[in-house]
């Protein structure tokens, strides 16, 4: 019975801590509901007569995407706050272990909120995501194993920085834009009910994405977190 | 010769931008030479230290 | 290192003013009329050239990231903040011009084609890598934390053309350039001649700029000299 992996311990004190006080995952989740009700409002679907397959896909992914952010966000201004950054540092532990770890535990937290949030946008803007949850499910989860990836690289990043608020979204929208791309475009088609071998590239892309960006981040990570 | 004012924007723009940018460049290099000397010479005499004064090609 | 690059400096500065003036001669006087665009096509003799030279510059970039990430020599750093600040600049470039090409030959200013919209995507990037530069808390930090966007970004930058290519299905070829039927050779040549001229006025522009950089560390090392020696 070996010690168990840095990579899980670490995964593990963040979620435990997250779990503890909950306050990043309420105050996510209602900001990403706050999201949709502004979106209720600019685009009045009853109103203009928009159907929402036209905006849909577009609504729900600036809805998780916006809502990822805040949970990546809040992933290492934690620890700046408490002081860890520099315990991280000199953690005698494989700095990828580091980064794997803080990983896992972002995408559990990224994905808990996103999927609680779309059966709520499936009721608001009164859409049927029966029919395509799984698919759906499918592309929200490969993306946000994908923008965790690469949040979490820049969260390390910006948290040590001035501006770290500001600097995030600057540093990870761009960079994360084939996801937001593919994503809409394979939601668009998984609502519209088409068929796997429609969507199925896109999906494969994203996850070829993930792999790409999981990778550099294992080799970079080390060089954010050296004191 | 139609959208020959296109033309005619396009590289003024290109000039502008590019000789905005000469500027500046110019301006900040000299201005921190000139901040380089200054230096130099208040840290260069100075025999109380008795720390020898590097400069760096 | 100072009076190797003022030599180069004078190199290039030489054939550059000389090579921009044979290339506008060209451009204006030497070369003909595209059929279908007009005179506004003499824009490409200057656009794509900008574009090729903000690709060279981010290469130069991730190169330099790379570099110094393995070799700690604050000389790479120096290149690397060099590089990308030219990129941006040629970027702007290549923003204003291609927006000012499109309106007559397109009837609109902007629109989400592929490589439009890469080219914006790339700005961003490299616009937050400056940003990141101002933000951080020392000089180490800045480097590394550079560094690693400098090398992030440019690998995502094909990845993104490819995945507006997929978004917009395809985008309109303007003209061909090259193969078959393509280019005129005088067009061609003149635009090679562009090509070569504004590649040397790249590595002028960054000579300079990479002066102005080894400088700046110079004033810092001055600066805490004299602290010390204050102190």
């Amino acid at each position: 019975m070996g010690n168990p992996s840095p990579m899980l311990l670490i995964c593990r004190k963040d979620l435990k801590q997250e779990f503890r006080t909950r306050e990043s995952l309420t105050a996510t989740f209602f900001f990403a509901l706050l999201v949709q009700l502004i979106f209720a409002f600019a685009f009045d679907f009853l109103d203009l007569g928009l159907g929402f397959a036209d905006i849909g896909a577009g609504v729900i992914w600036i809805t998780l995407t916006f809502s990822a952010l805040l949970s990546l966000q809040h992933s290492f201004l934690i620890e700046r706050e408490r002081d860890c950054l520099q315990a991280l540092a000199l953690c005698p532990v494989d700095p990828s272990s580091i980064f794997l770890g803080k990983l896992l535990a972002n995408i559990a937290l990224v994905l808990l909120v996103q999927l609680l949030i779309l059966p709520l946008s499936a009721l608001f803007f009164g859409y049927d995501l029966s029919a395509a949850a799984v698919p759906v499910g499918l592309v929200v989860v490969v993306n946000a194993v994908g923008f965790s990836a690469l949040g979490t690289l820049f969260a390390a990043m910006t948290a040590q920085t001035r501006r770290s608020e500001l600097l995030l979204p600057l540093l990870l929208f761009p960079a994360a834009t084939p996801l937001v791309i593919w994503g809409v475009k394979a939601t668009r088609l998984c609502l519209a009910g088409r068929r796997p071998e429609a969507y199925g590239y896109l999906v494969a892309l994203s996850a070829c994405f993930d792999v790409i960006f999981i990778v550099v981040g294992v080799l970079l990570f080390d060089y954010i977190l050296e004191e | 010769m139609k959208n020959l004012r296109f033309l005619f924007w396009a590289y003024t723009f290109i000039w502008i931008v590019l000789a905005f940018y000469l500027v500046t460049l110019s301006v900040r290099l000299r201005s921190l030479s000139a901040q380089i000397r200054r230096l130099k010479n208040r840290l260069s005499p100075d025999p109380d230290s008795g720390k020898p004064s590097r400069s760096r090609s | 290192m100072e009076t190797v690059l003022r030599r180069l400096e004078t190199v290039c500065f030489s054939l550059v003013a000389g090579l921009v003036v044979v290339c506008l001669h060209r451009v204006f006087l030497g070369v003909p009329t595209e059929v279908t665009m007009g005179v506004v096509q003499r824009i490409f003799y200057f656009h794509v050239p900008s574009a090729w030279v903000c690709f060279l510059a981010f290469f130069v970039v991730f190169a330099s990231s790379i570099l110094y990430l393995w070799t700690r020599k604050s000389v790479w750093d120096t290149l690397a903040h060099a590089s990308a600040e030219l990129g941006v600049v040629f970027c702007t470039i290549v923003l204003i011009t291609g927006p000012i090409w499109a309106r007559p030959v397109w009837g609109t200013w902007w629109t989400w084609e592929a490589r439009l919209t890469t080219t914006l995507i790339l700005y961003l990037v490299y616009v937050a890598y400056l940003v990141l530069r101002g933000q951080t808390e020392n000089r180490d930090q800045e480097a590394r934390f550079a560094a690693v966007l400098g090398i992030v970004g440019f690998l995502d930058v094909p990845i993104i053309y490819f995945s507006v290519k997929v978004w917009r299905g395809h985008h309109p070829i303007v003209f061909k350039t090259g193969g078959g039927q393509g280019l005129d050779p005088v067009m061609l040549h003149t635009f090679m001649l562009c090509m070569v001229t504004f590649t040397l006025l790249f590595a002028l522009l960054l000579i300079q700029r990479f002066r102005l950089g080894l400088l700046r560390e110079e004033l810092q090392e001055l600066r805490e000299q004299e602290q010390i020696l204050g102190a």
